[in-house]
């Protein structure tokens, strides 16, 4: 009887163990897994900024060489890319300062907006905003430009 | 608010990096809040505590100015 109980227990012992070393193995497999996702992603990450770069440094050749309609939209998609694209590592403050300069570029922007509609009907200025693109150009331009300096350079 | 972030890192030897490495954000982050630029959230507070081993309180103070 205690022969029999023994040897059940060691077949118990068995399966545990065999249960904890799958355990172990799949562990260990999510890890690389995991390890590889974060790896891919921060390549995704670098190249969309990349690609987001480039196609601002085409969009402000284009828009200076090409005055047609339409030139501007590699600018705008550029730097909606930039805009979109996440931080190498993105954590609260990031997040913080990328919708407070959303914000402020947007009450600056529609602030440039009516501003310079008004001095255009007196013919104080030449130009006014009203296509939606070049209104967005500002917009994204003001908020990344407002996100970057907030981001790196911190004084008291 | 102020913090003794600086001081609780230099008691642990630990440079910026290190600590914003530990708590998953950015070194730029850690400096923000040093200065007392950026108020981190209730999580990050909590992490931060448990790097130094100690309590939140120990580490955030709140003024007279944070009450009106």
């Amino acid at each position: 009887m205690s022969l029999n109980l023994s040897s059940a227990n060691q077949g118990h012992l068995q399966t545990i163990w065999l249960k904890k070393v799958q355990f172990t193995y799949l562990l260990v497999a999510y890890r690389l897994l995991l390890d590889k996702y974060t790896k891919l992603s921060k390549a995704m990450n670098r190249l969309v900024k990349y690609l987001g770069l480039l196609l601002i440094g085409i969009g402000i050749i284009t828009d200076l060489v090409d005055q047609s309609a339409g030139s501007e939209i590699p600018l705008l998609v550029g730097l909606f890319i930039l805009f979109i694209s996440r931080e190498k590592r993105e954590d609260e403050r990031a997040i913080l300062l990328k919708s407070s300069s959303t914000s402020i570029a947007l009450i600056i922007g529609y602030g440039f907006k009516l501003i310079s509609s008004n001095f255009y009907a007196h013919q104080l200025i030449s130009f006014q905003l009203t296509d939606i693109n070049y209104f967005l150009i500002l917009v994204f331009a003001l908020a990344l430009s407002i996100y970057y300096l907030r981001l790196y350079l911190s004084w008291k | 608010m102020k913090n003794a972030l600086k001081v609780e890192r230099a008691k642990q030897n630990i440079t910026q990096a290190e600590l914003a490495d530990k708590v998953s954000v950015s070194r730029q982050t850690i400096n923000s809040i040093e200065i007392g630029k950026f108020v981190p959230s209730t999580t990050l507070a909590l992490k931060l505590a448990s790097v130094f081993n100690t309590t939140v309180e120990a580490i955030f103070i709140l003024e007279e100015t944070d009450w009106t």
